[in-house]
C-alpha cells in the first residue's frame, strides 16, 4: 500500500507543531468540562431525554471529544489554490492519484490528532471514571465504524474541495459545513431532532461521519442492531467514495481539456 | 492578438515551418556522430500540435459586464499553433520563447496535463494525456518556481515519499540516492526541513527528486531561476552530466547561458509557432555571422524578425 507513505509523512508533520499541540489539548479539556456541566444541568430534573440517559449522553459526548481531532474537517484539500499556484501539475505528473493521496495524507493528520490529543483525554476520562468502556465486540464495531466515519468526513470535504475549483472560492462551502456537523449529530444526537429533521438526517450520508460510531460506543444502538448500523454506514461510505471518484475524474477532465 | 507572420524571414529556412524542420534534421543526420542516433526512433513526436484556450471577455462599462455575467462571451487564444517536432533519445533541447509564447503549454501537453485541441503528440510511443500515469513513471518534471519538497519535513522524507510512489526497489532507491546525493552534494541537507534551505539548496534537492526514478525524459522549466552564478553553474553541470548518461533533456529557460552550455539544439517558439529548430550555430548563421553569446544571437533574431 504505497499511499501509506503519505500517512506517515503527514503524521510526522503534525509532530513539528508543538505550540499547536498544547493549545488543542487545553481547549479539548475545557470543552469536555463545559459539555459535562451542560448535560448534567440539562438532566438535573429528568432521567431520560428522547430515550437517552445521562450516562449514555455523556458517553456519546465524551467519545465525541476524544475523536474530535480524528473526525475533524480535513484541511488542505481544496483544488482551487492548487490550480491557482500551479502545483496541480506536480500532482498530476505523479504515478499516484491525488484523491487517494489526500485520503491517506489526511489520515496521517487525523491519526496524529487522535494520538496526541484524543488519547490523553481518553486516559483522563477513564481514570476519573466518567468514560465507561463497552464490551470488546462493541469496541471492535466502534473502531471499524470510526474508520468509516473518517472516510465519510474526508469524502464530504473532498467533494466540496473539488467544487471550490468550479466556484473559485471556498467561502460558501465553509458555511455549509455547519449544516454537515448538525446532520452528523455533532451537536446533539439525532434522537433530539424534531421528527421531520430526523427524517432528513436519516436520508443523508452525514450520520455516517459521527452519529453511527458514537451511538455504537454509547450503547444508543442496541447490541442487536450494531451489525445493521455498520452495514448502512458501509453503504453510505462506499457511495461517498464513488461520488469522490466521479467529481474527481470530472475535475481532471475539466483541467486537462479546459486547462483550469 | 493577431499573430505575427512567421514568414518575415523569407530568406531563412526556419521561417517556413514545414521546410525548416526537415532541413534542420537532414543537416543533423549528415553531421558526424549523429548518424547512429538518426536511425533510432524519436522519443517525442509532435505533429501539428495545437492548443487553444477560451478566455472569458470582461467588457467595457457596467452594463456590458452585467450582460456578460449572464451570457459570457469568449475569445479563443491559440497558445500552440500547429507545432511539429521530433526529439531523439539522449538529446538536449533548449526551448526558447518570450513570456506567454507557449513554452509551459508545450510542457504540459508533453506531460499529459493538457489535452491537445488538435494534432497529436506521442512520448515514448504513448499519448501522454491518455496514459498519464504510465507516462508519469518514465518522465521527470521540474518547475523552477514550484518546489515539490515537503515543506515542513526533513529533505530525506521527500525522497522516501517519491521512492515509494514510484515503486522503486530498495536497491534502485539506494543506488540512485547515493549517486544523486554525491553529484549534487546534498548529503548534508538530508536532515534539514525544506523550508530552511536556501534557494540554491532547494533547487539541488528538487533536481535530485526529479531524477530519482531514472526518468528517460526530463522536462526542466526554468531550473536556474533566481540562482546565483555558482549555483547556476552547478545545475548546468549536473544537467549536462545527466544528458551524458543518456537522459533526454527538454530545457526551457530564459537564462540563455543555460541553453548555450547544456543543449546543442535550440527550438524557438513565438506566439505558439516554432520559428527556429536546429543547432545553435545555424541560428547564428541566420542572424548573419557568429555573435558573442547565444543571448546576443537570440536578441538579434527577434530584432531582425521584428518580433520584439
Amino acid at each position: 500500500m504505497k499511499y501509506l507513505v503519505y500517512t506517515r509523512a503527514e503524521f510526522l508533520r503534525g509532530m513539528r507543531y508543538r505550540a499547536n499541540y498544547w493549545a488543542t489539548l487545553a481547549s479539548s479539556l475545557i470543552m469536555t468540562v463545559i459539555q459535562w456541566s451542560l448535560w448534567t444541568a440539562v438532566y438535573r430534573h429528568t432521567d431520560s431525554i428522547a430515550g437517552i440517559s445521562l450516562s449514555g449522553m455523556l458517553s456519546y459526548t465524551f467519545m465525541g471529544r476524544v475523536t474530535a481531532g480524528f473526525l475533524a474537517e480535513p484541511s488542505n484539500i481544496r483544488l482551487a489554490p492548487r490550480v491557482r499556484q500551479g502545483t496541480i501539475v506536480h500532482d498530476l505528473v505523479k504515478p499516484a492519484d491525488l484523491h487517494y493521496q489526500l485520503l491517506f495524507q489526511n489520515l496521517g493528520s487525523a491519526l496524529f490528532r487522535l494520538v496526541s490529543t484524543g488519547l490523553p483525554l481518553l486516559v483522563v476520562l477513564s481514570l476519573t471514571g466518567t468514560l465507561i468502556f463497552p464490551s470488546a465486540r462493541t469496541l471492535g464495531a466502534f473502531v471499524l465504524s470510526l474508520l468509516m466515519g473518517y472516510i465519510t468526513v474526508f469524502s464530504t470535504s473532498f467533494v466540496s474541495g473539488v467544487l471550490t475549483f468550479y466556484t473559485k472560492s471556498g467561502v460558501g462551502i465553509d458555511h455549509l459545513y455547519t449544516v454537515v456537523e448538525l446532520f452528523a449529530g455533532m451537536y446533539v444526537p439525532l434522537q433530539f431532532f424534531p421528527g421531520w429533521l430526523r427524517a432528513i438526517a436519516e436520508r443523508l450520508p452525514f450520520k455516517a461521519i459521527y452519529y453511527i460510531p458514537m451511538a455504537i460506543w454509547s450503547g444508543m444502538t442496541a447490541p442487536g442492531e450494531v451489525m445493521s448500523a455498520i452495514l448502512s454506514q458501509a453503504i453510505w461510505t462506499a457511495l461517498m467514495v464513488i461520488l469522490c471518484r466521479i467529481v474527481w475524474s470530472g475535475a481532471v477532465k475539466h483541467l486537462t481539456v479546459q486547462g483550469g | 492578438m493577431s499573430s505575427t507572420n512567421p514568414n518575415v524571414f523569407a530568406s531563412v529556412p526556419a521561417s517556413e515551418p514545414q521546410a525548416s524542420k526537415t532541413q534542420a534534421w537532414d543537416r543533423r543526420k549528415m553531421r558526424p556522430g549523429t548518424h547512429e542516433r538518426s536511425r533510432e526512433e524519436p522519443v517525442i513526436v509532435a505533429t501539428d500540435l495545437s492548443r487553444e484556450f477560451k478566455v472569458r471577455l470582461d467588457g467595457e462599462g457596467f452594463g456590458e459586464r452585467v450582460r456578460r455575467f449572464f451570457r459570457p462571451e469568449y475569445r479563443t487564444v491559440r497558445a500552440l499553433d500547429s507545432v511539429s517536432f521530433s526529439i531523439w533519445p539522449g538529446e538536449a533541447v533548449g526551448y526558447i520563447g518570450l513570456n506567454g509564447a507557449g513554452k509551459s503549454t508545450t510542457i504540459k501537453l508533453l506531460c499529459g496535463v493538457l489535452v491537445p485541441s488538435s494534432g497529436k503528440v506521442t512520448v515514448l510511443g504513448l499519448e501522454p494525456y491518455k496514459h498519464r500515469t504510465a507516462n508519469a513513471r518514465r518522465i521527470g518534471l521540474m518547475m523552477g518556481q514550484r518546489t515539490q519538497l515537503l515543506w515542513d519535513l526533513p529533505v530525506k522524507e521527500s525522497f522516501r515519499l517519491l521512492g515509494k510512489i514510484y515503486d522503486l526497489s530498495p536497491e534502485t532507491y539506494k543506488n540512485n540516492m547515493e549517486r544523486l546525493v554525491e553529484v549534487l552534494d546534498i548529503g548534508s541537507l538530508m536532515d534539514t526541513p525544506a523550508r530552511m534551505l536556501s534557494l540554491g539548496q532547494k533547487t539541488r534537492c528538487d533536481l535530485a527528486l526529479t531524477f530519482l526514478h531514472d526518468p528517460q525524459i526530463v522536462y526542466l522549466d526554468e531550473p536556474t531561476i533566481g540562482l546565483d552564478v555558482l549555483a547556476r553553474e552547478r545545475i548546468r553541470d549536473f544537467i549536462r552530466h545527466e544528458k551524458e548518461r543518456g537522459v533526454t533533456v527538454f530545457l526551457a529557460s530564459h537564462d540563455l547561458d543555460d541553453l548555450e552550455i547544456v543543449t546543442e539544439r535550440i527550438m524557438l517558439i513565438h506566439q505558439g509557432q516554432i520559428l527556429f529548430d536546429g543547432p545553435q550555430k545555424d541560428l547564428q548563421q541566420i542572424v548573419g555571422g557568429p555573435l558573442r553569446t547565444l543571448e546576443d544571437t537570440v536578441k538579434q533574431f527577434y530584432r531582425e524578425a521584428h518580433l520584439g
